[in-house]
């Protein structure tokens, strides 16, 4: 290996581990694709990851411990949930083919990152946080890092920011949590993977080594909303840089979005105007029916459907208009 | 006392429409059954029916929940 190769190395060790140990996510998804665009074969490159992450999480796990940012009650639910999620999520992987596997990773990061941005801005109680949301959390961090082997980090500290854990607490104790899942992987490469490229770990190791308490630090003096901001915006960047290898997924995962910002915006405007809003809803497409029923009957809209066809889809549709309309009724008459 | 009734049935059967509408939706666009054999539409009218299909689908599904949210609070 080259000296230029080593020295490119060792700054997306620096530079990859900053951001996990800053933010709590970013080693494994961006290390990865650069040492693969750099020409090293995936059989070098995923067992590499896996060891130094794991070497390196011990490192920053400790730090983070050290001055404070990981708390026990967080860890623990999250731990135990996340192995069994793990569990879950492997065999998943031998169903799914690779491409919809990552492009439905892309439409659940979007996602989570979208409602982690909302709850940080509308400001959640930080520090009011439930153990019960904290296992969900650590469940599905688990469940896609069995599908995929990545998005631990980003789905555990969006989780853990939407359940109400500090920003701080939450990134130490999703790096401390991940390292156990981590070490786990590098038992299975170290059974069955003899390729293991040593100095490309080393190159690797030696950058992330000098960038971890740095990345603590960072975290110990950010301002909470301002990094929680940060990571549900980056969140949703790996999300929609996942899902890019189908273009549907990509469609989806916005779509996903901007209902996760509409319901947000509906909670905003309070529970009668919503009821109203349904209501208006309810009646028009109610009259709409009804217009296309008549339309359908009279054969200005042709399907060339069978007569027996067309006489229950005419009824159908009679139904389904009728149902609308009185929900809407129901809806605009609310008593209040 | 008849609110309550109305409430809950209406709730209930449009989230039946809205789970029923989806997945024959699903049915319909992935070939199963020959169920496309059935319609000679064009390939382009099918698919604006049926994304005005899935439109009004999921919001029988939104809507539905809503009422059977304010059944149980209600009861």
């Amino acid at each position: 290996m080259d000296l230029i190769g080593m020295i490119l190395y060792f700054f997306i060790g620096f530079t990859t581990q900053y951001l996990d140990t800053s933010i709590g996510m970013g080693y494994g998804t961006f290390s990865v694709p650069l040492l693969l665009l750099l020409g090293i074969p995936p059989l070098h490159v995923i067992p590499a990851v896996l060891i130094s992450k794991a070497v390196l999480g011990v490192i920053s796990g400790i730090t983070h411990y050290a001055v404070g940012n990981v708390k026990r009650e967080v860890v623990f639910p999250l731990v135990t949930s996340g192995i069994l999620g793990t569990f879950v999520g492997v065999p998943i992987t031998v169903i799914l083919p690779i491409q919809e596997t990552s492009a439905l990773i892309g439409v659940v990061l979007i996602t989570v990152g979208c409602i982690g941005f909302l709850n940080v801005v509308r400001g959640v109680r930080m520090g009011e946080y439930s153990r019960k949301k904290i296992s969900i959390s650590g469940f599905f961090a688990g469940l896609i890092n069995g599908i995929s082997g990545g998005g631990y980090g980003a789905v555990s500290t969006t989780g853990l920011l939407s359940s109400g854990v500090k920003t701080r607490i939450a990134i130490g104790s999703t790096v401390f949590a991940e390292t156990v899942v981590a070490l786990t992987g590098v038992l299975f490469y170290m059974f069955f993977i003899q390729n293991i490229n040593w100095e490309l770990i080393f190159a690797l190791l030696m950058g992330g080594i000098i960038s971890t308490p740095i990345g603590v630090l960072t975290t110990k003096r950010s301002p909470s909303k301002k990094l929680g901001v940060a990571i549900a915006v980056l969140v949703i960047f790996l999300g929609a840089s996942s899902a890019y290898v189908r273009s549907e997924a990509l469609a989806l995962g916005f779509v996903s979005a901007a209902l996760v910002l509409i319901i947000y915006h509906f909670k905003m405007l309070g529970h009668r105007r919503i009821q109203i809003g349904v209501g208006g809803i309810n009646l028009g497409i109610g009259v709409c029916t009804f217009l296309f029923a008549y339309l359908f009957q009279t054969n200005a809209v042709l399907f060339n459907l069978t007569a027996l066809f067309e006489g229950v889809i005419f009824w159908y549709l009679i139904f389904i208009g009728g149902i609308f309309v009185v929900a809407g009724i129901l809806d605009v008459f609310a008593d209040y | 006392m008849i609110r309550k009734i109305f409430v809950a049935a209406i709730g209930m059967m449009q989230v039946i429409i809205g789970v029923s509408s989806i997945f024959f939706i699903y049915i319909f666009y992935s070939h199963m059954f020959n169920f496309q054999i059935i319609s000679t539409l064009p390939i382009e009218q099918t698919s604006f029916y049926l994304l005005l299909f899935l439109v009004v689908s999921f919001f029988s599904l939104i809507s539905g929940l809503l009422f059977i949210q304010e059944w149980r609070s209600l009861a």
